[in-house]
């Protein structure tokens, strides 16, 4: 089965190396991590086995074309040839034969057309792994992007007064914030006015 | 009526061309007269659009079989509330459609574009002016939907069967609307990119028509959805047919633009991403129009099918030139002025929805011309269909779910870790819960556990947001919880509009995840007085109805729902189990335990005229979930060959259409003083503050 996590782990490594800053590598590490995790388990995940014969007819004729209906798997066609597929399916499957193994014989039959999804091997291997360089390649782009920026920004704060003490520290609105900005968080800062005036109260009480 | 059509449409080439002329003339030779009668050409554009649509409607209703067009998509025991719609049934009335729609959207858009913005309005009328005359020149040469018959057949041959439901009122005209109208937001976004003076003032009007063309194409798809769900026969609703794909394409990369352009008017940046998102969604919209019309792609539902594919593919790459010469033209214009500042803001919140929603698109993208890939490369037909989607879009599907969590709880800047954690702990909180329960019911199939988990947390998120700001009403100012929560909304409604939209978005997931994951199914034969048992449903075959009619022979099922006590059918479920069958027949007779819940009437259709079958499923809904009945066949030996599934939280798809319905109208519903203010803060101007001087999120 495809293991993805490695080119992951690669990349993971090469951007915090190049670029150190430590809560933003812990965020990427994390969101690499968390999609290496999900593609790996995705990749080697295989549904079958322990389910009933029924179960596993439909299952199959979710997974293979009906040869005469445009587009439709065999579950959603009613044409007169995708019922007796399934029959065979079910014997099929009655007979003990693997998943796999029925694929094939209809591979073998209709050519790779019938399955819905084509097999991880050779050259079809792309249609699988390019999804995965899609969400990489965009993350390193996003990540690029986002340093770049950030990068320009600090170079830039050195030399103005108003934006500097950014990281933790709790952030403040500048008084050079205009009101729409002021509007846009009012809901929350009442409520935490409020939350503090409460507080106040109780404190006075008691 | 041919007549009054085919000259409409020519006239329709003319004006469109006339004003593309008239427009870009009069700007660059600074004619004002001409500019002006430019965007009045589009008016008349509108009005032929009108006049040719009128004729081949009124061709439908009067039976006018000369026209080949009508002969091919009505006939005479057609019902006539049928035959209004029939006009955009197939392709060559559909392509009139589409440019009705265009006409009209194009028409509203110019005349209400505020005047600030004139000095781009020609190059913005240009542009729509190009699009209607490809439409309109296409319908003139290829398509002419008034062409005649030599010999006027007697009767036509009538609709395609699938078309006769009233979806067909609703799903095409709002989908082709949608996806046409996506030029409009380009239009102005290029407008104001040629002229080049426009720094981020084109985005307000953008926005509103990217909102509502996006929302347009949303209800469509869902109508679609649902449309298929009823109809298609095969319980489900989406699967990943190119023809869904590319209307969802689309669709995803206006939702990227709706958020990304919020942070070029909040704060000046994006600048260029924008551009390049509103183009994408446009380049994509045509691709969706190509693959409607031709060809290069095998389809479920491709009514329009013709040998046009290729022209509007070739339209597209046009297109596609032209925005990115567009954009590489204008690039220096385009920096941003602030850069993000912080991981945990909600720009980069955005950031990371953009990139996520881009992905899905791309893959998307990929699993539809991967046919065509491996036919080129090494000449094997292979098919991509929904198994691969929910594999490879699944995952970030989920990761999506979880972003429009966290985003609404990031402020714009940026945040402290401390105040975040304390706004995640409800969210987390109740997630967890969530697994837990789950698991504790039995539920253990990882990617449903996790995607409920993911519903619930950005779920709570929101909910989390309207609580603390009502409670802050409640508190302060002594209101009712429905009033507080109403005045909340109603302060900022495009924030809260959009969190209402995230909702309904919440609903379709947890409608997928029932779905998709947990759906039971059971095919069988049985006869008159014999029931079929599947979970705890006995579905009892009653009675049959016949109507023979000259078109089509069609036959209904009369079948009564019983909601059983599984127990009492222990010995049958212990056998079917036995032999691996999910459920099982039983001649009926009454059991104490039985209680009937429902009557259905499913149908199957056969069409003599078009040799097709098309069958009326039989659905019992409810929130938790619904039983789906569908006749497959009605035997020689008067069994009914039925196949029952129960789909659980089905319901939760389509009761997001109204959510989403009313989060669109709130987030547009317009509001001046907040577009004041941020047009005030872009232009640089200084807005007397009082003391903003909060501290904030200690
Ligand atoms: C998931 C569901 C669906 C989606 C996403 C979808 C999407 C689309 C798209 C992209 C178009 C083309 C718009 C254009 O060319 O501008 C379209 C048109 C149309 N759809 Fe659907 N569709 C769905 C289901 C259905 C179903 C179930 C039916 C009917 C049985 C249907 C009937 C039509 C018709 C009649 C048109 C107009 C055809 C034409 O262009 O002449 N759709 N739909
Ligand atoms: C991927 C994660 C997502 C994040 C982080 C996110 C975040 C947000 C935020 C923070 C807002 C409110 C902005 C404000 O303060 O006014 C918003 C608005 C909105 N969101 Fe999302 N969202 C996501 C996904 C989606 C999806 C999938 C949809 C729809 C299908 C959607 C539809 C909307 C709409 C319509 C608005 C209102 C836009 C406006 O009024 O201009 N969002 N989103």
């Amino acid at each position: 089965m495809l293991t993805f996590d490695e080119p992951i782990a690669m990349w993971t490594r090469t951007i915090l190396l190049v670029r150190g800053h430590s809560k933003l590598r812990f965020w990427v590490g994390l969101v690499l991590a968390v999609s290496a995790v999900v593609f790996g388990v995705v990749g080697a995940c295989v549904w079958e086995e322990d389910l009933t014969t029924d179960q596993r007819v439909y299952q199959l004729s979710t997974q293979l074309m009906c040869p005469v209906c445009d587009g439709q798997t065999l579950d959603q066609s009613q044409a007169q040839l995708s019922l007796d597929m399934q029959e065979v399916i079910r014997r099929k499957v009655e007979d003990g034969e693997s998943n796999a193994e029925i694929r094939e014989y209809f591979v073998d039959r209709y050519g790779e057309v019938v399955l819905a999804s084509p097999n991880a091997g050779g050259f079809n291997l792309v249609v699988w792994v390019m999804p995965l360089v899609i969400f990489v390649g965009g993350a390193l782009l996003v990540g690029n992007a986002f340093l770049n920026m950030r990068r320009q920004r600090r170079a830039g704060s050195e030399s103005s007064v108003k934006g500097e003490a950014v990281d933790d520290v709790e952030a403040t609105v500048d008084v050079d914030d205009s009101l729409g900005e002021y509007l846009e968080r009012a809901d929350r800062e009442m409520t935490v006015a409020i939350g503090r005036r409460e507080m106040t109260k109780g404190e006075d009480k008691g | 009526m041919d007549q009054i059509g085919t000259t409409a449409i020519w006239l329709g080439v003319a004006v469109s061309a006339y004003a593309v002329v008239a427009s870009l003339v009069g700007a660059r030779a600074g004619v004002g007269e001409l500019v002006v009668s430019g965007r009045r050409a589009v008016y008349m554009a509108l009005l032929v659009a009108f006049v040719g649509s009128a004729a081949l409607i009124v061709a439908f209703l009067t039976n006018d079989f000369s026209i080949e067009y009508v002969a091919n998509n009505s006939n005479i025991v057609m019902g006539r509330g049928y035959t209004l719609v029939a006009f955009y049934a197939a392709n060559e009335g559909s392509l009139l459609y589409i440019t009705l729609a265009l006409a009209l959207m194009a028409s509203i858009s110019v005349r209400l574009a505020p005047h600030r913005f004139s000095a781009a309005m020609p190059y913005t009328v240009a542009i729509l002016a190009v699009v209607l005359a490809f439409l309109f020149g296409t319908m003139a040469t290829l398509a002419n939907p008034f062409e005649t018959l030599s010999v006027v057949p007697p009767d036509g041959r009538g609709i395609n069967p699938l078309l006769l439901h009233p979806g067909m009122y609703s799903h095409p005209p709002l989908i082709m609307s949608g996806l046409v109208g996506i030029t409009i937001p380009f239009a102005f976004a290029s407008g104001a990119l040629i002229s080049g003076e426009y720094g981020d003032d084109w985005v307000d009007i953008a926005r509103i028509f990217a909102i509502v063309m996006w929302g347009i194409l949303g209800i469509g798809m869902l109508l679609g959805a649902w449309w298929a769900y009823t109809i298609l026969g095969w319980g489900g609703y989406w699967s990943w047919d190119p023809i869904e794909n590319v209307a969802m394409m689309p669709w995803l990369v206006l939702t990227a633009f709706i958020h990304s352009i919020m942070v070029q008017r909040r704060r000046g940046m994006f600048r260029m991403w924008n551009i390049v998102l509103i183009g994408i969604a446009f380049v994509l919209a045509q691709l969706g129009m190509s693959i409607n019309r031709g060809g290069s792609v095998v389809s479920v539902h491709s009514f329009a099918e013709s040998s046009l594919g290729l022209l509007f593919l070739s339209f597209m790459v046009l297109s596609l030139v032209f925005a990115f010469g567009l954009f590489v033209w204008r690039y220096p214009r385009l920096r941003s002025e602030r850069a993000i500042e912080s991981f945990m803001s909600r720009e980069a919140s955005f950031l990371v929805n953009n990139f996520l929603l881009l992905v899905v698109t791309a893959i998307t993208l990929w699993g539809v011309v991967y046919p065509l890939v491996s036919g080129l490369a090494r000449d094997v037909d292979v098919s991509v269909s929904a198994p691969y989607f929910h594999r490879v879009n699944g995952p970030v599907l989920l990761l999506i779910v979880i972003v429009m969590g966290i985003g609404p709880l990031l402020p714009w800047r940026r945040t402290s870790t401390r105040s975040l954690k304390r706004w995640l702990m409800a969210p987390l909180g109740a997630a967890a819960l969530t697994v837990i329960g789950l698991v504790a019911f039995g539920i253990w199939e990882f990617w449903a556990v996790l995607g409920f988990a993911a519903v619930v947390f950005a779920l709570v998120a929101v909910l989390e947001e309207w609580w603390m700001g009502a409670r802050a009403r409640i508190v302060n100012m002594g209101e009712m919880p429905w009033v507080a929560w109403w005045r909340l909304i109603n302060g900022n409604r495009p924030r809260h509009g959009g969190y209402i939209v995230h909702v309904a978005v919440l609903s379709v997931a947890i409608g997928v995840i029932g779905t998709q994951f947990f759906d039971q199914r059971y095919d069988a034969a049985i006869g008159l007085g014999e029931s079929l048992v599947l979970d705890d449903y006995r579905i009892e075959y009653v009675d049959k109805r016949i109507d023979d009619r000259p078109d089509r022979l069609a036959q209904w099922a009369r079948i009564d729902v019983y909601e059983i006590d599984p127990s009492d059918y222990a010995v049958e479920q212990a056998a079917a189990d036995a032999i691996g069958k999910a459920g099982f027949t039983v001649v009926t007779e009454e059991r104490p335990g039985d209680r009937l819940v429902g009557e259905l009437d499913p149908s199957h259709e056969f069409f003599r005229n078009f040799n097709q079958v098309s069958v009326r499923s039989g659905i019992k809904t409810s929130p938790v979930e619904d039983l789906y009945v569908i006749p497959r066949d009605f035997l020689e030996d008067e069994r009914v060959s039925l196949a029952v599934s129960i789909n659980p939280l089905a319901m939760w798809l389509w009761i997001a259409g109204p959510i989403f319905l009313v989060g669109t109208v709130v987030a547009l519903w317009p509001h001046p003083a907040l577009e004041r203010v941020a047009r005030r803060r872009r232009s640089g101007e200084r807005v007397a503050t009082g003391e903003p001087a909060v501290a904030l999120e200690s």
